[in-house]
């Protein structure tokens, strides 16, 4: 006996999802010139927080991170906006740079923290301080 | 002849002192010795031959090499034998081949002969050099040549810090001459544009023949026409002249004096040299500390070859002194100072090498009196027979010293002569010419030189008839001296009775071996004969004159009148120094004698004695007055201006940078929050500065945006 | 073989690149490699002198394009790789090449530790030189210009004497202070004229081009000269720039020391003689004089303060001091000029060029040589005051009959070939200036006092019982490494010619440059009017023209 079963496919329209929508529409109220850079601003401004406030290296880590990406949000969103003729894409590649950069400040930034943790104990800021003038 | 020939006779005691330079301590002494023997003893024999060719056809024989030539300055390895070469090449290898014999018996105790032998021949070939170049540089290349090897010679026993010591102060004296001849090279190349002898001749020639001056004894001679690169100058000075004249000056603001000019400086800066190579006033100090050395050196070097390099290089270059009357007076006048205050220091001497440097000294004064009198030939003359008479003398005071084992004070001496009988009779031979008693070779000789300094009648460019008597008298004051100091020297040395006892058993004492005996044999038959070659033109005619004669062609003799006879200055002489020998001679058989006490008795010849005795305290002079305050002033601008002042400048800025930096050490504090902080903080700072929209107009930002919207 | 001048310039490189790979522990291998090594780059050099043609032109030339971009920034020509040899660098190419194989022979026992690494210094270091000696492009000489620097660094730093680190750190301020000044020059001078050629520009100067010879741009010309003239014063080094020298020569182990005086310090002279004076002929006859006269004061008080020494090294490096100071006079010869004739003019500064040029040779043979014979005996008796030693002739007769001859070719007796240039530099600055060279040849007194002072007090006198203990004749190493040193003193001494015949075109060209532009000089001051000027831009980029606010 054959089963003749409706294929599984669902054929209903599918709901409004309004959680999505609200989040796109705010991100095109974001989407302009002055959007970008604002959302660079917020981000480099909390990397920012995090480094000079924060005394727990991995955040300090973090924040830095967070600084070069803002740095990549403009970079990439002028390179975007831009109508000067940029036949490299300009912008985008020096994203590129900058991740690539990033990844090894990071990698580097980390195994420094594992030896610290190693031979201090702690990744606090405040418990290396042996560079004091 | 092949005229590249000539080149074996500096080059085979090259090749000799290559052997036994490198051959070292595989040689004995008498290996070694003979080496070099036979070396210098080729040199001799083909010297010969190049004489007998020159004397025969009267040819100049010349080899030139390439050295260097560089932007119209050219110095080649250009040997030639003229007429006065050839005389020097004799000399140098004659005299030097009979020493390198005598040394191989004299050098048989040392350590080290092979060395000795390599350096004696090192100072032949660079003494070749000297006389055979055809140029200045190749003449320098000899002198700074002999130098050295003189250097190396007398600091030859280094172990002891005086012989080193006399050899530096040989050499660094020397330097100071070379100065001096160096810068009268520069001065030559200058006019000239060559330096060159020939060539320089050939200037000077065309010069006189185009101005239609002749060159002559006495003849004056504007010499700033001799320039030849350098008529823009003559030219500025005849402006200078001109204007200076309009505007009433003085005189002497434009008068040029004649004579005083490049050709009296070059001269005078050459004799510079030749003050420093053949030790007169106020370059002498060297010399008899020279006598550190071997005494074949001393014979060899200091007596002989070497130090006559500045007479012989006068005479090279006699055709510029003959138009430069200022230098030749002040050659005249240095040599017969010279000739006096060495005779007046050897006067007391103790020391038999010591006696014999000054006598050195006060001859080679001799040779410059003639060179300044413009009687070149008779300068050279001198230089012959002193070659073969002061060798004599230095190798027979040697065969004492050998004897004596090395004992040199004459105050140990005594009654040698019967016990070195060969040794005493050559050693008279070589006093009875040194004194000049005739006829034995220094006689004609220094005969010559008197007479000729009397007919001196110009003195520093002048007219001056006094001059020539002055110069007479201290010429004759120092035959004086001679006659005193060698036959002070004899009687010290040989009569009277031994006083070494105590030091020295007068058994101990015995003749040297053969080698040395033979050449004293042939040197003092060449002492009492070689002077019959110039046996004065007055007794025998111009031709009789083989001397003057074969030079001519070099060198022209000028006739000399006098007022009075040459007899009469002959016979002056020869009556002074016969009857001085005698005097001193007698005198000093025994060591109190009515001279000595005179010394203690009478206060004035006290006096004389202590001054004569400790050399005039020139040495104590030069100590006060140069080496102190160079190397005190070498200290102290090393201490004040180098590590002071100019390091300490430096110092001082790189500490002011460090107390800056020691300053600012709070800042860093070590806590990285801190240190984010104050980037951002700068960040802001300098965002304040420039401005927000400049940053955005900077960016292009404003440009940008305003497109989309 | 047109690639010869790079295959020159980085084998020693290539070499530091090869030692990398061998083990640290095995020292003597290290040595072997390094000596051998450097001996090959000796005999590849040699070919440069077989194929040379004796013109003043540069040779072997090679042109690269570099930083392209430099050039679309500023418009300005873009720097190059170009490297050529021409008469002035040829003999010091060679000597470069010659003296690292006998600087590395020498020391090898001296360097003990970290043999690796020095060697790696010392080929490093090669390159560098013969880099500088090299580059016809100003980028590109002032990039190899650095490169030395680090390495001589490191060498006084990590292998020198007990106040190495000061001595490395003055050394290391004193030319980068110079090289600071230099850069500022190079970029001034270069984005001005448009190019960063050498032989472009000297064409220009040749041209009259008017930013180096016209009335205009004679406050930057003057600027430009005086950074060029500083640095490479500090190199040379020029009094009263001097005091950084001694220190490093007593600190710099001995290849070091070799290198610095033998090497480094030409540099400095070959870079006035390259570029500070074929490129402002009308400086060097305006401010000639004030460089002449510090130099032949240079060369009174260098020897006077050798006079002061105790220590032999210092010595032999004051006396660095004073013979550089005659290669600077004869360089600066024709600035001094005062005569009115014009005609012997070029041989004036012929003469003393090429008397500079063999100066700079020589003293680099011989007081190289002086500076391994006195590492020879610090090793054996670890001082190097001349009180400690005495009559030790006695127990090293061959190593006193070498350091003497050593000794006469540096107070420049004929027949050395230290004559030769000392003669050739006063014999022309005598034409052009008596008294400066007359006071200058007092020089030649007291290099023979200090010298003879130093082999006196060392070599002669009674032997010192307690100094004896294990001074040891040369032995067959150290006589390989002095042999070829002693023979070229000689031969440069007795046959110069095929030295001088090779650099003369390149310094008479110099020296013409230099004499045209005392006639150019005239004619610029008489044609004031802006058109007149125009037509000899030879320029590269010829819309670059002179600014009239640079009055």
């Amino acid at each position: 006996m054959a089963d003749y079963r409706l294929p599984t496919t669902d054929y209903r329209l599918p709901t409004t999802d309004y959680r999505l929508l609200s989040m796109i529409s705010i991100a095109h109220m974001f989407f302009t010139p002055h959007g970008m850079m604002f959302l660079a601003m917020l981000l480099f401004l909390t990397g920012v927080y995090a480094v000079t406030v924060r005394r727990n290296l991995i955040v300090v880590l973090m924040g830095l991170e967070l600084m070069l990406n803002a740095v990549n949000v403009a970079l990439v969103s002028f390179n975007y906006f831009s109508s000067y003729e940029s036949v490299f894409e300009s912008g985008q590649i020096m994203a590129l740079m900058v991740i690539a950069v990033a990844a090894a400040e990071a990698a580097v930034g980390l195994a420094i923290l594992v030896v610290l943790m190693r031979t201090r104990g702690s990744i606090d800021a405040e418990k290396a301080q042996e560079m004091q003038g | 002849m092949n005229h590249d020939l000539i080149l074996l006779i500096p080059l085979i005691p090259l090749l000799g002192f290559a052997i036994n330079g490198l051959g070292g301590k595989r040689f004995n002494v008498v290996g070694s010795g003979l080496i070099a023997s036979v070396a210098v003893t080729i040199s001799f024999v083909v010297s010969v031959k190049a004489f007998l060719h020159v004397r025969e056809t009267g040819e100049v024989v010349s080899s030139v090499f390439e050295w260097f030539e560089v932007g119209g300055f050219e110095a080649h390895f250009g040997f030639r034998i003229d007429q006065l070469s050839a005389i020097m090449c004799l000399v140098v290898t004659g005299v030097g081949a009979l020493i390198h014999v005598y040394s191989i018996g004299y050098m048989d105790r040392d350590k080290n002969p092979a060395k000795f032998f390599a350096f004696l021949n090192l100072f032949i070939f660079a003494m070749l050099c000297l006389v055979m170049g055809d140029n200045l540089i190749l003449m320098f290349l000899g002198w700074e040549g002999v130098g050295l090897c003189s250097y190396l010679l007398i600091g030859f026993w280094y172990e002891e810090n005086a012989n080193a010591d006399a050899g530096k102060k040989a050499f660094i004296v020397n330097r100071i001459g070379d100065f001096g001849f160096l810068l009268a090279i520069f001065l030559i190349f200058f006019h000239f544009g060559t330096v060159n002898f020939d060539e320089m001749k050939g200037a000077v020639d065309d010069e006189l023949e185009n101005d239609g001056y002749v060159a002559g004894a006495g003849e004056i001679v504007n010499e700033g026409r001799v320039r030849k690169t350098l008529f823009v100058d003559a030219e500025h000075e005849a402006g200078r002249e001109t204007a200076l004249k309009s505007i009433g000056a003085p005189s002497w603001t434009w008068q040029r004096h004649v004579g005083l000019g490049a050709l009296t400086i070059v001269c005078l800066l050459l004799f510079v040299g030749a003050t420093g190579k053949s030790a007169q006033i106020p370059l002498y100090v060297w010399l008899p500390d020279a006598m550190a050395g071997p005494t074949p050196v001393s014979a060899l070097i200091h007596a002989a070859t070497m130090v006559t390099a500045g007479v012989y290089m006068i005479a090279r270059l006699h055709f510029l002194y003959d138009l430069a009357p200022i230098a030749q007076s002040v050659v005249l006048l240095v040599g017969a100072v010279t000739a006096v205050w060495a005779g007046f220091i050897g006067l007391t001497q103790f020391d038999i090498k010591k006696v014999l440097a000054y006598s050195t000294v006060s001859q080679l004064g001799f040779m410059f009196m003639a060179m300044g009198a413009g009687a070149y030939s008779a300068g050279i003359f001198h230089l012959v027979t002193h070659a073969f008479f002061k060798a004599l003398l230095f190798l027979g005071s040697g065969a004492v010293i050998y004897a004596c084992h090395h004992e040199q004070d004459m105050r140990r001496y005594g009654g040698l002569g019967k016990r070195l009988p060969m040794t005493y009779f050559t050693f008279i031979i070589g006093a009875l010419a040194l004194t000049g008693i005739a006829p034995f070779s220094g006689f004609f000789s220094k005969d010559e030189i008197l007479w000729v300094s009397v007919n001196a009648h110009q003195f520093l460019g002048a007219e001056n008839h006094i001059f020539g008597w002055t110069v007479w008298a201290l010429g004759a004051l120092a035959a004086v001296f001679t006659a005193c100091y060698s036959w002070r020297m004899v009687s010290m040395t040989f009569h009277g009775s031994y006083r070494g006892e105590e030091h020295l058993p007068l058994s101990h004492v015995h003749e040297a071996p053969r080698t040395m005996r033979y050449v004293l044999m042939i040197l003092a038959f060449g002492a009492a004969t070689v002077g019959f070659i110039g046996i004065p033109p007055f007794i025998v005619g111009e031709s009789g004159n083989m001397f003057n004669g074969f030079l001519d062609p070099m060198i022209h003799t000028a006739h000399h009148e006098s007022a009075l006879s040459p007899w009469f200055f002959m016979i002056v002489t020869l009556a002074l120094g016969i009857v001085f020998a005698f005097v001193v001679g007698q005198n000093f058989v025994k060591p109190d004698n009515r001279i000595t006490n005179l010394a203690t008795t009478n206060d004035v010849v006290r006096r004389l004695t202590l001054w004569s005795r400790a050399k005039l305290y020139v040495d104590e002079f030069y100590n006060v007055v140069i080496v102190q305050p160079v190397m005190w002033g070498a200290w102290l601008l090393f201490a004040v201006v180098d590590q002071g002042l100019i390091d300490g400048i430096l110092n001082g800025a790189a500490k002011g940078t460090e107390l800056i930096a020691r300053a600012m050490r709070p800042l860093q504090t070590g806590e990285l929050n801190y240190y984010a902080m104050t980037i951002v903080a700068g960040v802001l700072v300098i965002l304040a500065f420039i401005g927000l929209d400049d940053i955005s107009a900077a960016l292009g930002l404003a440009s940008a945006s305003s497109e989309i919207h | 073989m047109d690639k010869i001048l790079s295959i020159i310039v980085f084998l020693p490189a290539l070499g530091a690149l090869l030692l990398t790979f061998v083990p640290k522990a095995r020292k003597d291998d290290l040595r072997s490699i390094g000596f051998f090594w450097t001996l090959l780059i000796f005999l590849v050099s040699l070919y440069l002198p077989l194929k040379f043609v004796s013109n003043a032109e540069f040779q072997f030339e090679e042109q690269y394009s570099w930083v392209d971009s430099i050039a679309s920034a500023d418009d300005a020509g873009a720097p190059s790789y170009h490297l050529g040899l021409d008469g002035i660098s040829l003999f010091l190419v060679l000597l470069t090449t010659f003296i690292t194989p006998i600087a590395l022979l020498g020391a090898w026992k001296y360097i003990g530790e970290r043999v690796k690494e020095f060697l790696i210094a010392m080929l490093v270091l090669e390159t560098g030189m013969l880099g500088a000696l090299l580059a016809l492009d100003f980028i590109l000489f002032y990039v190899f210009w650095e490169v030395m620097l680090i390495p001589m660094y490191l060498i006084i730093g990590m292998w020198g004497g007990p106040r190495k680190v000061y001595a490395a750190l003055k050394f290391f301020l004193f030319t980068l202070a110079g090289s600071v000044l230099m850069f500022l020059a190079i970029i001034y001078l270069c984005s001005t004229v448009g190019t960063y050629d050498f032989a472009l520009m000297r064409e220009m100067v040749g041209a009259g081009e008017p930013f180096f010879l016209g009335p205009h741009f004679q406050t930057a010309r003057m600027f430009i000269f005086f950074a060029f003239v500083l640095s490479f014063a500090i190199k040379v080094p020029l009094f009263p720039l001097h005091t950084w020298l001694p220190d490093a020569h007593v600190e710099a182990p001995t290849p070091g020391s070799v290198i610095l005086a033998a090497v480094l310090l030409k540099l400095g002279t070959y870079g006035l003689l390259r570029f500070a004076i074929p490129l402002f002929p009308l400086e060097v006859r305006e401010y000639g004089i004030i460089v002449a006269a510090l130099a032949v004061i240079g060369i009174i008080y260098g020897a006077l303060m050798s006079l002061a020494q105790t220590d032999m090294k210092k010595l032999v490096a004051y006396s660095s001091v004073s013979h550089l100071g005659y290669v600077v006079l004869g360089l600066f010869a024709l600035g001094i000029y005062t005569g009115a004739s014009n005609d012997i003019e070029g041989t004036v500064s012929a003469i003393a060029l090429s008397g500079s040029m063999y100066i700079m040779l020589g003293h680099g043979l011989s007081t190289g040589a002086l500076f391994l014979l006195v590492g020879m005996l610090y090793e054996r008796k670890h001082t190097r005051l001349m009180s400690d030693y005495g009559g030790i002739a006695k127990l090293m007769p061959r190593f006193t009959a070498i350091f003497v001859i050593v000794t006469l070719s540096s107070i420049g007796l004929p027949g050395t070939n230290g004559f030769i240039g000392e003669f050739l530099v006063l014999l022309g600055t005598f034409q052009a200036n008596r008294w400066l060279a007359a006071f200058a040849s007092i020089g030649v007194i007291l290099g023979a006092v200090y010298m003879l002072r130093l082999v006196q007090k060392v070599f002669f006198g009674p032997l010192k019982q307690e100094t004896s203990h294990g001074l040891t004749d040369v032995s067959p190493r150290e006589l390989a490494t002095l042999f070829p040193i002693l023979a070229l003193i000689v031969i440069m001494g007795v046959a110069p010619q095929p030295f001088l015949s090779r650099m003369e075109p390149a310094l008479e060209r110099v020296a013409n440059d230099l004499k045209r532009s005392g006639n150019a000089k005239v004619n610029a001051e008489e044609a004031v009017k802006p058109g007149a000027t125009g037509d000899l831009i030879l320029n590269a980029q010829a819309h670059i023209a002179p600014s009239p606010a640079e009055d």
